[in-house]
Order: structure tokens, then sequence, then C-alpha cells
């Protein structure tokens, strides 16, 4: 759809040297990851358009190739009354020439009324040619802003900005492969101040975008709750036709079991990154997971989800909840041994299984679960229940928060494939705090409430809704940190 | 057993493999020089293998009190080089394309030309055959092509009519204009690549010339040498098995004298040497045909004697020529193959590393060092003597070490250091005066870039600024450094090596490129 552009429409051309990054920081703002970027020096030899709605535009512009050249013949532009008129010039003269090729194309939104966002790497040192840079753009009388997007281990970040000071309306340090949602609102707001006209256009398109991020928010936790609302009641049944059969009939239901519940996860993952505009992630594995470990994997089971003490809290109560109602249903007369006795049985089970993965069940239908091997007769249904692991919702929530997480701060500017290594994302998560073993008591117990009551079939729409907005605070807090 | 067969071609045709390195060049031998010319300039070998070095000394020819030849050198390097690979190289795939082709035009020769005779000598016994028709279609057609040829290359070298006539340049420029769209839409590396891979056809063109037109005229002329064979074969076959007739006939006033003299030119060539090559002016008289009263009048003895005119004609005309030609484009061949210089863009890094002394890197460390007591193959490898380096200014390299390397690896003495604006054309007056000024006596001008910085246009117009200041005397280096880290610099990354490789090429710069990796 094109842009509905007047001449209030915030402009921007996004210029400097080639390989400095103008493509990656363009991309970071637009959130596109199909602008083709690469360690290619001159990657981009056309011009593209990116805007939002009619709120602002920007120009990805072939990095400039002869500076020094161009300087030479700019030089009136600092004299005249309408500097632009000389570059408008200089276009139409060099229209055509393989020496001026990118110039050309670069200055076209500049003299169409663009303001320039000039990007630098804070890891190149600063040479002539790109002084002449600066001054070539401060002469087109455009407002200015400078971005150093250091993307090496070398520091000249200082040095350009002491040069860039004396060119640019502000300058700003804005890391194209890190930079975090707020980063990016940030970057906005400095380009409304540059020029007062685009200031309304450039504030409402702040509002709308961080409007849009509240958005995201909500689906996501939309997301989650769907996934744990699937993962939580999903069962397998088979029909065994022989008791002859029975392992092997056992061991495919438990292996369809887990392909079911990953595929449903997997789902959610992807559902995850599109809602974050990650077009074209994918998977380093052959097999397309986007974490080394697989969901019932050991690893994962020790790493996500509850800790050990969480774990046996969680349990308590849920087993003094248990006891209570049948406290209640003595009328008060076991003064609450029931209730006690119920704490003590969750406590003690979560205390002996730990954090290892309890063994996937299979059951036979109730009808026919006290009867004894020998009268169990082929054509009778195999079930694998809903897997009532403690566990496992927090491993299902905290490896959605992972990606989330993983999401929100890979940059639409980066290229690579994915590969999640489960212990180094917890650790990330850890540190930031957002992981579901450091969100508070309460919120986890209000959590396996409604976790318990959806594995049960027994969550009520409010209920659900409660659910989603307690996972979203903790999204927006991921999305905070 | 593969060399075995490789010897067979070679006896059997000049653009085969040869197992002797004394044998000439091959086309099947520039082909794979220049495919292993490409894969070595990116790699980071200082030189041979010690394996490598055994097997290339062994291939070398033994001349007492003379060095070896560059072709010579370079002939054994690619035997070397044939022998460790795994798989057949593309001069091979060559070779084998090339037979087949050979033996392909030479059948359809034969089938071609015989079935023109055999169709043109279809006789039904109402009408005897067209002498006149016959050899307009099998010698008529071929010499005005001929003609044809003559006059355009006439033109050519009288005129500058046909000057930029360049057919494959106008599918090359024509393919390039036509995926100009597409190409932008590329990805980076592949656009980059391809532009670089179209740049390299049009340079080989400039470098081998006319090498890449005779093997093509070979085989035309082998077609053509068949297709008059077949013709010949036929029409005596025809001769020897069925009565054939011939006769003349004209709807205008011709008299039988004039057909006599006509004829009469036409086997002047021969005419010396054979006593029937052509038919009397009584047989001429006997075998004109008219309609009005068909064959009856005619004499049966007058109407066979055109057969052995026919066939000399064909001969001469066809035969001899073609073949003529053919010889010609063998022997240019081979001499255009003995005169290759073996210098562009490339050639003199390799040259370098296959005579200079041995470097070898001891395990464990990345220092390289020079066994003293290792000889160099050739006393000087490549032309000894001044140079001139322009090193670019944001680089943080002294004279003493870059003095020293060149020294030591090129045998050039730094005469003049510079610290150059790569990317300002107009800048850099006085290196690029003085440049200009001695350049006729200089034996390089060095360029040392960053590999890191990006090739952009400014550089390229510095570049042939620097070309065209040099001359054509010194060689041009193009020396790339790797980043600086601390007090050394790190070597030359492969990416790096390719983008400035590409942009040599694609700017039509053809320095020769090296990696300094010995910081």
């Amino acid at each position: 759809m094109e842009p509905i552009v007047t001449d209030a429409t915030p402009t921007f051309a996004i210029v400097g040297a080639v390989n400095h990054g103008k493509s990656s920081v363009v991309s970071t703002l637009a959130e596109d990851d199909q602008i083709k970027i690469s360690a290619m020096p001159g990657e981009t030899v056309e011009c593209q358009r990116f805007w939002l709605l009619d709120l602002f535009v920007f120009y990805d512009t072939p990095g400039f190739q002869n500076a020094l050249e161009a300087l030479n013949e700019l030089a009136p532009a600092a004299q005249a009354s309408e500097p632009l008129s000389v570059f408008r010039q200089f276009v139409e003269r060099h229209k055509g020439e393989v020496e001026f090729e990118a110039e050309y194309q670069l200055f076209q939104p500049i003299i169409a009324g663009a303001g320039v966002v000039y990007v630098v790497d804070g890891s190149e040192p600063l040479l002539e040619i790109h002084k002449a840079e600066m001054e070539i753009l401060r002469m087109t009388g455009q407002p200015r802003l400078a971005i150093i997007n250091r993307t090496g281990t070398d520091d000249h970040v200082q040095d350009w900005k002491r040069r860039l000071g004396l060119h640019f309306n502000a300058v700003r340090e804005f890391n194209a492969h890190h930079a975090t949602f707020a980063n990016r609102l940030e970057l906005l707001e400095t380009l409304a101040g540059i020029e007062q006209s685009w200031k309304p256009k450039l504030m409402r398109a702040v509002t709308m975008v961080r409007e849009d991020w509240e958005k995201r928010l909500s689906e996501c936790a939309e997301i989650l709750v769907n996934m744990l609302s699937d993962c939580l009641t999903h069962e397998e049944r088979t029909l065994l036709q022989s008791e002859a059969q029975r392992q092997s009939e056992e061991r495919a239901l438990t292996d369809r079991f887990q392909k079911a519940i990953c595929a449903r996860e997997a789902n959610a993952h992807k559902a995850i990154i599109k809602l974050f505009r990650h077009e074209l992630i994918k998977s380093e594995t052959s097999a397309g997971d986007l974490f080394e470990e697989g969901l019932f994997s050991e690893q994962t089971w020790s790493l996500f989800g509850c800790s050990q003490q969480q774990l046996v809290a969680l349990a308590s109560v849920g087993g003094a909840a248990g006891g209570a109602m049948i406290d209640v249903m003595f009328g008060g007369h076991s003064l609450g041994a029931f209730a006690l006795g119920g704490m003590a049985i969750g406590a003690a089970g979560a205390f002996f299984a730990g954090k290892t993965r309890p063994e996937i069940e299979l059951e036979m239908p109730r009808n026919m679960r006290w009867l004894s091997p020998r009268l169990k007769v082929a054509g009778t249904t195999l079930r694998v229940p809903p897997y009532a692991a403690l566990n496992f919702p927090w491993i299902l929530v905290d490896r959605c928060i992972a990606i989330f997480h993983y999401s929100i701060h890979r940059t639409h500017a980066r290229r690579d494939k994915v590969r999640i290594n489960s212990a180094e994302e917890k650790a990330k998560m850890a540190k930031s705090g957002v992981s579901t073993d450091h969100w508070p008591a309460g919120v986890r117990r209000d959590c396996q409430k409604r976790f318990t009551a959806l594995r049960n079939g027994k969550l009520a729409p409010k209920a659900r809704e409660e659910l989603r907005e307690l996972l979203r605070a903790q999204l927006v807090a991921v999305s905070n940190s | 057993m593969e060399l075995n067969n490789r010897d067979a071609f070679s006896r059997l045709n000049p653009l085969s493999f040869a197992v002797s390195v004394s044998d000439p060049w091959t086309i099947a031998d520039v082909i794979d020089f220049e495919y292993l010319l490409t894969s070595e300039a990116s790699s980071n070998a200082q030189g041979l293998s010690d394996h490598e070095r055994a097997l290339f000394q062994s291939h070398l020819p033994t001349k007492s009190g003379e060095e070896p030849s560059r072709q010579e050198i370079f002939k054994a390097w690619i035997e070397t080089r044939r022998e460790g690979e795994g798989s057949a190289l593309p001069g091979e795939h060559f070779t084998a394309g090339w037979q087949s082709l050979i033996t392909l035009s030479a059948l359809a020769g034969l089938f071609l030309g015989g079935s023109l005779v055999a169709a043109l000598l279809h006789y039904k016994g109402d009408e005897p055959v067209n002498v006149s028709w016959f050899l307009v279609c099998t010698i008529g057609v071929q010499l005005l092509i001929l003609l044809a040829v003559a006059l355009i290359w006439a033109i050519r070298r009288v005129t500058h009519l046909f000057e930029n006539f360049g057919p494959l340049q106008w599918v090359l420029a024509g393919l390039v204009w036509a995926f100009s769209a597409g190409l932008q839409r590329l990805p980076g590396e592949k656009r980059e690549r391809l532009r670089a891979a179209l740049s390299v056809i049009r340079r080989k063109r400039e470098i081998y010339g006319s090498l890449a037109t005779w093997p093509l005229l070979v085989v035309t002329q082998i077609f053509a040498v068949s297709y008059n064979l077949g013709m010949i074969l036929i029409l005596l076959a025809h001769v020897s098995t069925t009565d054939l007739a011939f006769g003349w006939q004209s709807t205008l006033q011709t008299s039988p004298d004039e057909a006599f003299r006509i004829i009469r030119g036409i086997a002047a060539p021969w005419a010396w040497l054979f006593p029937n090559a052509h038919p009397s002016l009584a047989q001429v008289v006997a075998s004109r045909f008219q309609y009005s009263a068909g064959l009856k009048p005619l004499s049966n003895a007058a109407m066979a004697s055109w057969w052995p005119f026919l066939c000399y004609a064909i001969f001469f005309y066809g035969l001899l020529i073609r073949g003529a030609i053919l010889v010609f484009a063998s022997v240019k061949m081979r001499s255009d193959l003995k005169g290759l210089t073996l210098d562009h863009q490339g050639c003199n890094a390799l040259y370098r590393k296959l005579t200079g002394p041995i470097i070898r890197a001891q395990s464990g460390t990345a220092i390289l060092e020079i066994p003293e007591t290792v000889e160099p193959v050739v006393a000087h490898p490549v032309r000894a003597g001044r140079c001139i380096a322009l090193v670019a200014a944001e680089l943080d390299l002294g004279r003493e070490p870059l003095a020293e390397y060149l020294k030591e690896s090129y045998r050039w003495e730094l005469e003049a250091f510079f610290s150059a604006q790569i990317d300002h054309a107009r800048g850099n007056v006085e290196a690029l005066a003085l440049v200009a000024e001695k350049g006729a006596d200089l034996a390089a001008v060095v360029i040392v870039v960053q590999s890191k910085r990006s090739p952009i246009m400014a550089i390229a117009l510095f570049l042939q600024k620097v070309i065209a200041a040099a001359g054509t005397k010194p060689e041009l280096l193009l020396l790339l450094v790797g980043r600086k880290d601390g007090a050394t610099f790190l070597p030359v990354g492969d990416d790096e090596f390719t983008h400035w490789r590409n942009f040599n090429e694609i700017r039509g710069l053809h320095l020769e490129l090296e990696k300094w990796n010995r910081l």
C-alpha cells in the first residue's frame, strides 16, 4: 500500500558512508527484516521507501561513493540562498554518470525536502571523506540528525561525536543490532525534535507505535493462554488390538502425545515471533526447533519453570485446598485435619519429585482400570490423559517468555539463524528478573490456581480473562526489562 | 592410465593435454591455468607444499645454463596441480567436448555434402544434370560466403566501418542490459559476483584476443573440408555406379564458344596438370541441352566428359581452400599459444610464489622463516628494481617495514613513500606527478590499502589515475593489509579479499591484488 504522503509528512533520508549500517538502522526502526543487509559494502544500490501511514517516511539510500569530488562541485551551495537548487543542478548534471551514481540516488529525497539522518559506524575511524560527507549534508540546510551505530569492537565514538556536533542538530548513539523498543521510541522522539513542523505528526507516530506495542503484548498473552489451554487438556487415545502389542502401542502413544504437545508449543512460538514482525527468522537446526533442547528433555525441566521450593509451596497450597474441601464436607468437625494432611502430602510429593520430569502415564478407561490384565481384552482403548506434572505449565510459560524475550531483543537488522541455548537464555532472563521463578509469589499462586482449573476443564471465561491479564502484566515487565 | 590417455590425445590433437612440459601450451592448458589462477588468488598459502614443490621441480625442463621460461614454469605448475586434483579440471572437459564437436562436425559435413550432391545428381533420363546449377550449389555458395567474409575483413582493415563488430561483446552487453533490473534486486554478494564474472569474461577476451576464435575456426573448417570431401566421394560413387548425363543450358543466347571460355577459365588452376581438366569445345557444343530438342541430339560421350571437371572444381575451389584455411587456423593457434606472455593480472603473484624463496610456517607459530639453504628456482623472479609506494593515509604503516617487505618479497627497492588520500582522485598531486615522471624506470607502483575499507567509486577513480600516470611499464600492485590489532596487523579476511577482487574486476582496474599477511 502506498503512503498518503503530503508536504507535511515528515520524510527522512537515511544517508551515510558505505557499509556504516544505514540499512540496519532502517530495518530496526521500521521493524522490517526483509530489507537487504549484508557485510558486503554497497549492498543498497537504490533508494527504498518505508513509511507509517502518513506519519513519517524513511528512505534507505546507497552510501556515499565519491563525497570529496561531490563536495568540490557542491561548494557554491554554502553561499547560495537556495542551497537545494545547487544540489538539483548537480543531480541533473550527473544523471547516468557512473562516477556519481550513488550521490545521484541519495540526493533525490533530500532535494524533495527530506530531513537527513546521517548514520556513522562508531567503530570505524573518522576520515577526510566522512568530513566531506558531513559538510555536504550541512550545506543542504535540511533538518539533520546523526546516529552513531557502533558495529565493531574498535571505539572511535568520541572522535565522531566531536565532529558530528559541529554539523548536526542532534547526535544520538543507536546500536541497530541491540536496540530495544524503548531505544526505538527514543529515536523517533529525537527525530520529532529536530524540526518543529514535523513534531505533531511524529509524536502521533510515537503514540501509535506505543499503542501498537501494547496491543501486541495483549495478543502475546492470548497466545500463551491458548497454548496452555491446548497443552494442558490434550490427551491421546488408541485402540489396543491385542495384548501382545500393548508395549509397542504404549510407546507409540506416548510419542504421539509428546509430538502433539511439542507441535502446539512450536506453533505458539512461531506466532509470537511473527507478532514481532520477524518474518525471516529461521532455525539453525534441521528439525526447525528454535531451542537446542526439546520440551521434554531433562535439561529443559531442570532449567525452566519454578524452583523446587516454589513447587513445594504451590503443591502444598493445592493439597491444602483439596483437603479443605473435605473438611467442609465434614462440616468442620475434622478441624482442618484434611487441609493439613493435603498440604503435607502435596508438599512431600513436590519435594521428592523435585524438578525431574515425571513419566507420562498411560491409563485404561475408568471402567477397565481395576480389571486384571488377563481380563483385559483386545479392542480396549489406551489413553494418555492430560499431563498433570506440576511444573509442566510453568515450563511451557517460561519457554514462551524466553521466545518473547528473544523476539523483542532481536533487532530486525539481524540476519543470522536462530539457535536458542536454553541455559544461556534462562541466564539472561534470570538476570533481567523476568523468568517465572522470579515472578511474585502471589502471581504464581494465582496463575497456578487457573492452570489447575484449565487442566480440569473448569476455567470460567472470567478466570481465563484474569489469567490473560496476569500473563500480560508479566510480559510488560519483560518488555520494560 | 589417465596420463596415457592424455598422451594419446596430444598426438591426435593440438588442443589436447600434453604430458611432457616441453610440449607447447594447449587451449586446455589455458583454461586450466585461468581456473587454477582464480582459486590461487584467494588462497592464503605462501608457496607450494614440500610435496607439490618436488612434483613441480620434476615437471620443469632441465636445460643446462638456461632458466625456465614463464610458460614452462606455469605449465609445470598446471601439471603439478592436475596431479594433485582429485577430479578432472575444466580443460579436460573442454578437450573432451572439443573432440566430440570435431567428430560431429566431420560427420555432419560428410553427410550434408554427400546429400547435396546426391540430390543434385538425381537423374530421371529425360534431362541431363545441369552443370551450371551443380557448380553454383556445390562451390558457388561456398565461394560467396568466403568472399563476403574476406570483404568484411578488408573493409575492417582499411576503414573503421566494422571496427566495433563483436558479436560476443554484443551478446554480453545485451545480457547485462536485459538482466540489469534483476541484477539490482539480487542480494549484494550475488550481484557483485555476477558483475565480476561478466567483467572477467570481457577481460579474458582482451588478454587472449583471437585465441578463442581459432578453435571455432578449426571446427568450422573441419566441417567444410568434410563437406567437400563428402561431395567428391558421392560424385565419384554416382559416376562409377550409375549412367549419368551432364549438360548445360541457358535461356540467353550464349554461344558454345563463350561457355567454353568460361569453363576453361574456371579450370585454369588445374588445366596444366590434368589432360581431362575440362571438356573440349566440341564436347561443350555436343552437350548443350534444349527442351525443344530433348536428349536425342546430344552426344553420350560429351555428356559424360563433364564429371572430371566437376570433381576438380570441388577439389580446388572447395576442399583445397578449406584445407588451407584449416592449416592456417591450426598454425595460428599454435603460434598464438606459443606467444602467450602470461603476465596479466594474477600471473606475477603466482610467478613469485613459484619462483621465490620457500617460506615455511613452523608448527605452533605464525612466524614464517626463510631457510637459508633453499635457493630460489629463478634468480630474479619478476623484474627487480625500484618502486614507489602509495600508502592509504589512514593506515598506520611506517616506511621501514614496508621497504623491508617489498625488498624481501618482491626484490623491489622502495624509492619513494607517500601517504595518499586514496579516496580523492584529484588529490595526491605530488605522488601522482612522481609516478608519471619515473613510471618508465620503475619496476612497480605499490598501493597499500586497508582491506576492511569499503572499495568505493572514489577509490576506483584514484586507482585509475595511478594506472594512467604509471603507464604500461611498471607492475601495479594493490597490497591489502588486514585490521590493526595493537602493534600488528591481523590477516586479511577472505570476505574482504573477495570484495576487493570483485571491485578490481567490476571497475576494470586489473591490478595485481595481493594480501600482506606477514606483518
